[in-house]
């Protein structure tokens, strides 16, 4: 049992393959389906932390670039405004001294100290001579103009007040003739204006400098470059000529530190990296918020147009063109913005400097944290993945471990009743017929269950049959035995030995047996009653009607004594049987007596087979009854028939048993044969002998088929005195 | 086996209900011939058994129709037996069967 795959087993081995074969399936599936999903998720997470990254460097960039132009511009007009009023002012002192020239009758001689000669404090206005003109003496022919001009001074004062920011200025006239009306702001902590060795040297005049010429030729306001002041602040200044009654007679100017522009070019937006710069119109830095490097104002500037990273050189071009752009260029290998805005007027270009990696840096920033992000969510995902596949394998055991249970539950559930079916059938194959098999499972075992009570039920009521059939024919053999027994043992089997006569008599019952019979007695001395009777049925209601037959007859006969009453004797039985014949039975007889010392016989032969007598050597029957059988109808008569026996002669009486008995044809032994057989018999031979010779023809004719009557015979041979 | 050894058939000959049995009418067959008769005797007044079919008749058969013949004084019927040949007629007349019943030699003879 235990190495064989038994149903519950099956069952359960089925059940457990079948539920791990949908979860493996589903794991399966389940599996791919988040393992893709995570995958996926991870794949879109660095595309989208790419693409959001350069989308936000794009943005960054222009945004970069917008607010450089911006910048650019915004500065350029700061610039622009600064040197705008540097500019208005030198035209007033220009406007202002063409004024004093061109109507000098209205002033009066004005005398102010001279520079070089008395000590000047700071914004004090004061006359100074050029070298040139104090060596060939000819500051007597322009004193009295300078004294005129010198009525301008108060204006210098006020002006050179105005732009006291700390810082050196000069505000001056630098007149045609050689002369000088000059303010000066010192700076803090200088009281007096000195007079360095440039005013003193030979070559200085202001009439020689380029600026002077230019305004001279175009007669229009115009900026000196960027120098380094007394201070060692970087200046600029702005001349406008001034002309007197013959024109030009000189020019006015205001030379101002540049250190409020130079802290604007230095304040950076962005951060410190910027540099930021001015180009003049020739391409060459004049202010820089960067103290080295290329684009460090120089004292020898280089032309930027020519510089040697062609984008630079390019974009200088540009600017000195005044143009504005937010351009990106290449120096050293780095990528930078460069925004430039024209300053307005002046014919220079504010520009600014600004590695490109400091504006996309934010970008970059963000793209480094969306990819982290990025790479945090591939990671909770991966996390997440895992934790539900241990979440689902855990789930899996558990489900295991319920499928096992409620596998093994089912399948033993399921066989239970099988097992109970088996044990029920072997208790009834045990012999217990009562044994009723209880199974309600409504399926096919039930169905099985109730066959098999139904099979107990007919087996059962088979059993009780075969039983009471048994018993019955137990009953019916007991009944025919005692039937049998009856029979034989009313029947006399002692025969009277006698000289006069031979008598024999046999009665053969058959299985089922008849009511034959015969009989014989003596009324008297000389008289013998011979009588064979059949009654018309089998079993134990005929032997008892042939018990009552046989009994009334002989006591009739005894009774009444003689041959002459023998109708009287029967018609009496006859009467008697009919009384109390309420089965319906009749019974046929022959009965005879002989008178043994003459031979006479006299009968009566009620509804019976003719008997055979064997006399003078032939055999034949008796004449037909002429009375009927008895039992029947009461009051009948039965009138005698008489016969005369010689010595030597034989009466044959026998019943329908001998003459129908039959062989397995089903052919009569029949009264020919009886006659033939009894025609057969040597003379000498005894009624005994006879009768079995007979019996041995009828064996022979029925060849071993069971006869159905009673065989029943009487011989009776006449032997005489 | 009964129904191999003996048959019936039913008939009106002359007002008479007219049973003819045929085959054996012996123990065996003995009580379905009488069954037979009777459900048929039971439906008419004048009832007739025609033998002229039958081949055997032994004591059961007789007691049959003594039974029959009976019954037909008890009810006040008419009961008769035709058309007997051979044994069966030998056997009537061994029994004395003309002493109860009616006997003809054939149906044409029915009154």
């Amino acid at each position: 049992m235990s190495g064989k795959m038994n149903i519950e087993r099956r069952i359960f081995l089925l059940m457990l393959f079948t539920g791990l074969a949908c979860f493996a399936a589903f794991e399966t599936v389940s599996f791919f389906g988040l393992y893709d999903a995570q995958e996926h998720a991870l794949e879109s997470g660095r595309e989208m932390g790419t693409s959001a990254a350069a989308f936000a460097e794009e943005i960054a960039d222009e945004q970069a670039k917008k607010r450089f132009a911006l910048m650019a511009e915004e500065k350029a007009r700061g610039v622009s405004n600064e040197l705008w009023r540097l500019q208005e002012d030198a035209n007033l002192l220009a406007k202002t001294m063409t004024q004093i020239l061109t109507h000098r009758e209205l002033y009066q001689p004005r005398e102010l100290p001279l520079g070089g000669e008395d000590p000047i404090r700071s914004k004090e206005p004061y006359l100074f001579f050029i070298p040139a003109l104090r060596e060939s003496g000819g500051i007597e022919d322009v004193l009295p103009e300078a004294r005129i001009a010198a009525n301008a001074a108060d204006n210098l004062a006020l002006w050179a007040q105005s732009y006291d920011d700390g810082h050196e200025m000069t505000c001056f006239y630098a007149s045609e003739r050689g002369y000088i009306v000059s303010a000066d702001v010192m700076a803090e902590g200088k009281e007096f204006v000195e007079f360095f060795d440039e005013w003193y040297s030979p070559s200085f005049d202001p009439r020689e400098r380029p600026w002077y010429q230019e305004i001279k030729e175009t007669g229009k306001s115009v900026f000196t470059g960027v120098y380094v002041g007394v201070e060692g602040y970087p200046c600029i200044s702005c001349v406008a000529p001034y002309y007197d009654a013959s024109g030009f007679a000189g020019m006015a100017g205001i030379s101002n530190s540049i250190a409020t522009l130079y802290r604007q070019i230095s304040i950076n937006t962005i951060g410190d990296k910027g540099v930021n710069f001015i180009l003049n119109e020739k391409g060459e830095v004049i202010l820089s918020s960067e103290k080295d490097g290329p684009l460090a104002a120089s004292a020898t500037p280089e032309d930027f147009r020519k510089y040697g990273e062609m984008s630079l050189a390019l974009e200088a071009a540009c600017m000195t063109k005044g143009l504005s752009d937010v351009a990106r260029i290449t120096m050293g290998g780095r990528e930078y913005y460069l925004a430039y805005a024209p300053i307005p007027d002046i014919g220079w270009s504010y520009g600014t400097l600004i590695e490109r990696d400091v504006v996309v840096q934010p970008a970059r920033d963000a793209k480094s944290y969306l990819l982290t992000r990025a790479e945090d969510f591939s990671a909770s995902l991966r996390s997440f993945f895992w934790d539900n596949l241990m979440r689902t394998a855990v789930l899996l055991l558990v489900l295991l471990a319920v499928l096992f249970f409620v596998s093994r539950k089912i399948s033993d559930r399921f066989v239970r009743p099988i097992l109970a079916l088996t044990a029920g059938v072997r208790e009834i194959s045990g012999g217990n017929l009562d044994k009723k098999l209880d199974v309600r499972t409504g399926d096919e075992i039930e169905t099985l269950a109730d066959s098999f009570n139904q099979m107990t039920d007919e087996l059962k009521s088979y059993i009780d049959n075969l039983a009471k059939t048994t018993a019955e024919k137990e009953r019916i053999e007991t009944e025919l035995s005692v039937a049998a027994r009856i029979q034989a043992g009313i029947l006399p089997k002692e025969f009277p030995a006698r000289s006069e006569f031979d008598l024999f008599a046999s009665m053969q019952p058959a299985k089922e047996v008849g009511g034959d019979f015969y009989d014989f007695y003596f009324l008297d001395e000389r008289r013998l009653m011979v009588t064979v009777a059949d009654v018309t049925d089998k079993g134990m209601p005929a032997a008892l009607f042939m018990v009552a037959c046989k009994t009334l007859l002989k006591d009739c006969a005894l009774l009444l004594g003689t041959a002459e009453r023998l109708p009287e004797i029967v018609a009496q039985t006859n009467d008697r049987l009919v009384e109390s014949n309420d089965e319906g039975m009749f019974v046929t007889v022959f009965a005879g007596v002989l008178d043994v010392e003459s031979g006479e016989f006299v009968y009566v032969n009620a509804g019976h087979n003719p008997p055979l007598v064997h006399k003078n050597g032939t055999v034949g029957f008796l004449p037909m009854a002429k009375s009927p059988m008895l039992g029947v109808m009461g009051g009948m008569n039965f009138p005698v028939e008489r016969l005369t026996l010689a010595s030597g002669d034989m009466l044959f009486l026998y019943t329908d048993g001998v003459t129908e008995a039959m062989n397995e044809k089903k052919e009569l032994f029949g009264e020919k044969r009886l006659q033939e057989t009894l025609a057969e018999q040597p003379k000498e031979r005894t009624a005994a002998e006879i009768l079995a010779a007979v019996r041995g023809a009828v064996e022979k004719h029925a060849n071993g088929a069971e006869p159905s009557d009673d065989v029943t015979m009487l011989g009776l041979v006449y032997k005489g005195i | 086996m009964a129904e191999e050894t003996i048959a019936f058939q039913t008939s009106e000959k002359n007002g008479w209900t007219l049973l003819s049995v045929r085959g054996r009418l012996d123990r065996l067959t003995a009580q379905e011939a009488g069954e037979q008769a009777e459900r048929v005797f039971a439906a008419t007044q004048k009832f007739a058994v025609d033998m002229s079919g039958l081949e055997y008749l032994s004591s059961a058969g007789i007691r049959i129709l003594l039974r029959l013949t009976k019954q037909a004084t008890a009810e006040g019927k008419e009961f008769a037996l035709v058309g007997a040949a051979g044994m069966v007629k030998v056997v009537l007349a061994e029994s004395r069967m003309d002493m109860f019943v009616k006997i003809y030699a054939s149906a044409d003879e029915l009154p």
